[in-house]
């Protein structure tokens, strides 16, 4: 087994992993005192100004000046050993924080204005990098730290190709830059082949199925593949249904996962995109069981994602709310378009993005779960099946 | 804030010792300790008895402190000081070790400072320095305080339009005064040429801006002054002392040093001011924080260094002997015992026991101290004024 790679100093207290959390979704937020409005960076527990440890992390505005910068030709990180020189600096925020950033390309003069970008950096914590206030940021090239974000000339594989997620991600991966894209669904000769596209028969509980895949050459994992019966847990067929859902979209994940992962592991790099559901975080009893297989392979994201990010594997967790698929015919509206999902997935993957979380419904479910999931637990099961 | 510092009564500082300057040695710290302890008892002639207060700084000692330190050299003590300050232990480790003496708490403190620094051992530190270093300069591959005194040195050189050439007059001086020093990592003499082509290390620092990190410790006594008569030694007084930390910690970016809070009251205390100063022991992790201490101790105006440095000779014959022995820009950094190297120095000048050269009729010097460089700015600081005692 090759050697793992050297990453990014990693060491974080428990008040910085807050920034990792907040970049994990793309956000750029530090810590205000509410006592005194006092901006924290380093992150703290308490505010340094009043010390009051009434602290909210909030979207503070992300502007500011170099106002010093050096390029360090010497690094006692290994990591940024083979990287040197890098270019960092010390920013001043508007919002009244100094803070000390990678710069990218063009920001490197003192008294540039910049914007701040909270990334998740290859060892997968939070770090800040300053980009040009006036920089489209498509155009930046991000400094080394910064996760691994290419598409372009990759080969994907996506499970559930089939359905209507399935082929708005081939699409989006095909205009993303990816060159091969392997296709599975069980019923992979309804799909259309052509030179990137490679249609393969796939059935996920099935070992030697799995097995058969071509594991070695994959560099980004999309597994899509899901069942949902629409069932609660308690109604009359729903044990089988239970079982073929945990079957798939627990089971079948894993199998895959656990096949795909050595090559990724082998290669120091390689990406998981894992398509799970809001309802992974919090049960909607109108389809029990499947939430509860989609909270299985959410707990899963964050396993295999510890287990692989020292290896230089990014595991990344999708949750939609509704999706307009024939899946989810039976669901009432509002419901995302399918190729909405596909672009927050290529978003994420673009931006260095951990939790995705696409649409107003998931983003709105996500907000009340984080202030108060008991809330929202009494709020959907209410919502429960029609009696038969 | 408003009662003036009393100055010191009757408190001196002797055995000055300098020890074992390496880049690679096999021993421990503890080992250290236990030969400068040994070697400050047999220059005072006195026993382990007769110390009964001890002052440690190490960032090498673990899982020891000062304490496991006092079992470890077979102590009893009823003084103890433990010092993590880095750069300004010395200033910090005197000031308690005089207050305790002169108020009969303590007869003789032995301060002893040493660190055992290979490259494992300093990437070891500076990976565990600081809460703040961790989370907002190690992920950013700039863990050490390269980083941080680079931007420093560049919002210096951007404010005051110091030239490279006007660091590496310091430099240079520096590395004429180590010449003679036998401890000195670096005893050959450096050229602007040389200077100016050193490979960068985080610029706008270079290779010579930067300190060595080596093995060695430093150590000196503290006494009354009537019990180093006694015991026929020659010493150094206390006149006065200062120490400041977090100053301006509302700025930017460290421009100045808390010395300039402090050093008035300093010079009031001790009846002497920076003109009667015949060397300065300045902290010279960089060249940059000496422009400050410059300013700050009062040797020139604030923002006038540039100009000052120009004007003025650095050497042991020059009108501002400056680290006599080298500082730590030549003999290495070797960790905690930096902040312990000025002080040695400084005991040395005035007692005519320097194993380099002499500054001719040194009477009154100053030493300082500065450290613990975590995010934007070093947080410690302090200087101590010491006159003439007793010579050798």
């Amino acid at each position: 087994m090759r050697r793992r790679p050297h990453l990014p100093p990693a060491a974080r207290g428990s008040a910085s992993l807050r920034l990792t959390a907040a970049a994990a979704e793309g956000r750029f937020r530090l810590p205000v005192c509410e006592a005194c409005g006092h901006v924290q960076y380093p992150p703290a527990e308490f505010c340094r100004s009043c010390l009051s440890d009434r602290l909210r992390w909030l979207g503070v505005a992300p502007e500011g000046e170099v106002i010093a910068t050096t390029r360090l030709y010497r690094s006692t990180s290994r990591y940024y050993e083979k990287r040197r020189p890098g270019v960092i600096g010390a920013v001043r925020l508007d919002a009244g924080a100094i803070v000390v950033a990678h710069l990218a390309s063009g920001t490197e003069e003192v008294g540039t204005r910049v914007r701040l970008l909270n990334r998740l950096d290859d060892a997968g914590q939070g770090t800040l990098i300053a980009v040009s206030e006036t920089q489209d940021i498509g155009e930046v090239a991000m400094p080394a730290g910064t996760a691994n974000t290419e598409i372009e000339g990759k080969t994907v594989l996506i499970t559930g190709a089939g359905g209507g997620i399935g082929r708005a991600l081939i699409a989006a991966f095909r205009e993303a830059g990816a060159t091969r894209i392997y296709a599975g669904a069980r019923d992979a000769a309804a799909l259309a082949g052509d030179k990137t596209v490679q249609p393969l028969p796939l059935d996920l509980t099935d070992q030697a199925a799995v097995a058969a895949l071509p594991l070695g050459e994959i560099e980004i994992l999309v597994n899509n593949a899901g069942r949902n019966f629409n069932e609660a847990l308690l109604a009359a067929e729903a044990m089988r249904f239970a079982e073929e859902e945990i079957a798939v979209n627990y089971l079948g994940t894993l199998r895959l996962i656990r096949a795909v992962a050595p090559h990724m592991k082998q290669r120091n790099a390689g990406l998981i995109v894992n398509l799970a559901s809001i309802l992974a975080h919090v049960n909607l009893p109108l389809m029990g069981s499947y939430c509860a297989s989609k909270a299985a392979l959410l707990s899963l994201t964050q396993g295999v994602r510890a287990e692989l990010l020292p290896w230089g594997v990014r595991v990344i967790g999708v949750f939609p709310g509704a999706v307009d698929t024939a899946m989810s015919a039976d669901v009432p509206p509002p419901k995302m378009a399918p190729a909405a999902v596909a672009r927050a997935v290529i978003e994420a993957v673009r931006d260095g993005i951990e939790d995705c979380y696409p649409g107003e419904m998931a983003q709105e479910l996500h907000r009340k779960l984080l202030q108060d999931p008991k809330a929202v637990e009494r709020e959907l099961s209410v919502i429960l099946p029609e009696p038969k | 804030m408003d009662v003036a510092p009393r100055g010191y009564d009757g408190v001196v500082l002797t055995s000055p010792v300098s020890f074992g300057y390496r880049r690679y040695v096999l021993r421990d710290t503890q080992w250290y300790l236990a030969r400068l302890l040994a070697a400050c008892l047999a220059h005072a002639g006195i026993g382990k008895r007769q110390v009964d207060g001890l002052a440690v700084a190490s960032f090498t000692l673990h899982p020891d402190g000062a304490a496991a330190m006092a079992e470890q050299l077979g102590l009893e003590l009823r003084f103890l000081e433990d010092l993590d300050v880095g750069g300004t232990s010395a200033v910090l480790a005197l000031r308690r070790a005089a207050r305790a003496v002169e108020a009969g708490e303590a007869e003789i403190v032995a301060c002893l400072a040493a660190d055992v620094m290979g490259k494992a051992d300093f990437e070891a530190l500076i990976a565990n320095f600081s809460s703040n270093a961790r989370d907002a300069m190690h992920p950013y591959g700039a863990a050490g305080p390269n980083a941080v005194f680079a931007m420093i040195t560049q919002a210096y050189v951007v404010r005051h339009g110091t030239r490279r050439e006007d660091f590496g007059k310091l430099c240079i001086a520096q590395r004429q005064n180590a010449l003679a020093n036998p401890h000195a990592l670096f005893r050959r003499p450096l050229s602007m040429e040389a200077y100016l082509a050193a490979r960068p290390v985080a610029e706008p620092l270079h290779l010579f801006d930067c300190v060595m990190p080596c093995s060695g410790g430093e150590a000196f006594l503290v006494m009354r002054e009537a019990r180093a008569r006694a015991l026929g030694l020659p010493y150094a007084r206390l006149l006065a002392a200062m120490e400041r930390h977090n100053a301006f910690a509302d700025e930017d970016l460290q421009l100045a040093g808390g010395w300039g809070l402090g050093a008035e009251a300093m010079y009031a205390a001790a009846a002497a001011g920076p003109e009667a100063m015949d060397f300065l022991q300045g902290y010279d992790d960089y060249p940059v924080v000496l422009m400050m201490q410059l300013e700050n101790l009062g040797f020139c105006a604030a923002g006038e260094a540039t100009e000052f440095v120009r004007r003025t000779r650095f050497e042991t014959t020059g009108s501002l002997p400056l680290n006599t022995s080298g500082g730590q820009l030549s003999v290495g950094q070797a960790g905690a015992a930096g902040g312990f190297l000025g002080m040695v120095e400084g005991i040395r000048q005035l007692t005519g026991e320097t194993q380099g050269d002499q500054v001719a009729a040194a009477r009154h010097g100053l030493v300082s101290g500065f450290g613990m460089v975590n995010f934007r700015r070093g947080i410690t600081c302090g200087a101590a004024l010491l006159a003439q005692g007793a010579r050798a």
